[in-house]
């Protein structure tokens, strides 16, 4: 009887240690393989969204490389402006000087692309995320052609705290099809190289002879169309508008200011500018020239560029 | 006394049968909920954050440029919401139609697009920000993919 409920009780315990064994033992297996997996499902997702956000910059770039090549063109080469301007555009001639004329369009529209960059990698960060400031964004042209590389400070990543984290390369670039710099190189050659409304002026004081003023006036504006006609072609147009003409009879002498607009017309830019619309790059700044270098009666007109 | 040894054969015996088949079983019972758990787990996760992936990275027509590039799709939706160009993006939804039978595509303000069979509810959603043409007060816009 004694030897029975001994067996017994021996047979419960190794049937409670068997259940116990077998219970622990797959828990553990069941904790560890549900880990792996939700590890798994979330690695997947964060592997997508990096591809996502380099997607992303990658566009951001593009529209950061726009919006500074339209506004340093807008500008007259200019990423801020801190000289005398008109309507935002600067005075790249005043008579004889051309100490205002940008001689670093490249570097501005890296500033320019950068700051904005920037501004979208913040814009376009997650929780999770890890984003980069770019400190560099090198800008390579040729021909129509231009390369524009940005330089991260550290890769982009993703990172979940105490679980793991993955990185990719913060890098990117991209090609662009654009006049912005032949936009700058017709307006030196016509406008700065060679004073080409000083030309102009003097050809239709010539042909004008010792006219009135009103018809000097006349002659000097068919020479500047003919000149927008003779500097445009299918894809850029050269545009002379807001012309202030002073006629002094007596000389005589012609003294101009004028606004000269060199637009790319081969492609429009979703750009802002008040509204956000697609826009032709459009190369603006004043040019204030005379016939006569004693003859100077256009003062510089200046006001705040917003 | 034979009494006795009657009910303690018994006894034994039933805890032998007992404890085999709970050896047998154990298994299979917990293996079972771990198999269900794992299934739900990888149920749950329902691929529309690829969905949405797939779709804005697909490449199209930019009916916007006069060199008409390939570009994105994701370029052309932000192009869209930022200017309103090109008129229309109907012409993208069937992206959509082939990747789920019930979705909707919302950006913050209305919903882009949307399954002709079926409403999509909450069950499923995914979002994304894409980047907007320049402009200094708002830069991205969120996109929220919803499928069933």
């Amino acid at each position: 009887m004694k030897g029975g409920i001994i067996l017994f009780a021996l047979a419960i315990v190794a049937v409670v240690l068997i259940a116990e064994g077998i219970y622990v033992s797959n828990f553990i297996t069941k904790t560890s393989v549900l880990q792996i997996a939700v590890r798994e499902t979330d690695i997947i997702e964060s592997v997508n969204l990096m591809e996502f956000i380099k997607n992303s910059m990658q566009q951001a770039l593009d529209y950061s490389f726009y919006q500074a090549s339209y506004d340093v063109a807008r500008k007259g080469g200019y990423d801020k402006l801190t000289i005398g301007s008109y309507n935002c555009a600067p005075y790249w001639r005043y008579y004889t000087s051309t100490i205002d004329f940008p001689t670093n369009p490249l570097d501005n529209l890296s500033s320019a692309t950068k700051d904005k960059l920037n501004q979208y990698a913040s814009a376009l960060s997650y929780d999770i995320s890890i984003m980069p400031t770019y400190n560099d964004v090198s800008i390579v042209n040729s021909g129509d052609i231009i390369k524009v590389s940005a330089i991260a400070s550290k890769k982009l990543g993703i990172r979940r705290v105490n679980f793991y984290s993955i990185s990719d390369n913060g890098n990117f670039s991209s090609e662009y099809q654009m006049k912005f710099f032949d936009l700058f190189q017709r307006g030196k050659a016509n406008f700065i190289d060679s004073d080409g409304i000083e030309s102009v002026v003097q050809q239709a004081i010539a042909e004008a002879g010792s006219s009135s003023a009103d018809a000097i006036t006349q002659k000097v504006n068919e020479k500047l169309d003919s000149l927008e006609s003779s500097l445009s072609d299918s894809l850029v147009e050269v545009k002379i508008t807001d012309r202030n003409i002073e006629v002094d009879t007596s000389k005589p002498a012609v003294a101009v200011r004028v606004l000269i607009s060199i637009t790319d017309n081969s492609e429009k830019y979703p750009v802002y500018d008040g509204t956000t619309d697609f826009r032709f790059i459009k190369l603006n700044f004043y040019i204030v020239t005379s016939s006569d270098t004693s003859y100077n009666p256009i003062i510089l007109l200046t006001n705040q560029c917003s | 006394m034979k009494a006795f040894i009657g009910i303690e054969i018994a006894l034994v015996g039933i805890v032998f049968v007992l404890a085999i088949v709970l050896v047998a079983l154990l298994p299979i019972l917990f293996l079972r909920i771990h198999f269900i758990q794992t299934i739900e787990l990888q149920n749950k996760y329902s691929n529309v954050q690829l969905e949405l992936l797939a779709f804005l990275s697909s490449t199209t027509t930019d009916t916007n440029s006069l060199r008409n590039n390939q570009v994105t799709v994701f370029r052309l939706l932000s192009d869209y919401l930022a200017t309103g160009q090109p008129s229309s993006i109907d012409n993208l939804k069937y992206r959509l139609d082939k990747l789920s039978d019930c979705y909707i595509l919302y950006s913050s303000t209305n919903a882009l697009f949307k399954s002709s069979t079926c409403n999509a509810d909450q069950f499923n959603s995914t979002q994304a920000k894409i980047p907007l043409p320049y402009n200094p007060s708002k830069l991205t816009e969120t996109l929220t993919l919803v499928i069933n």
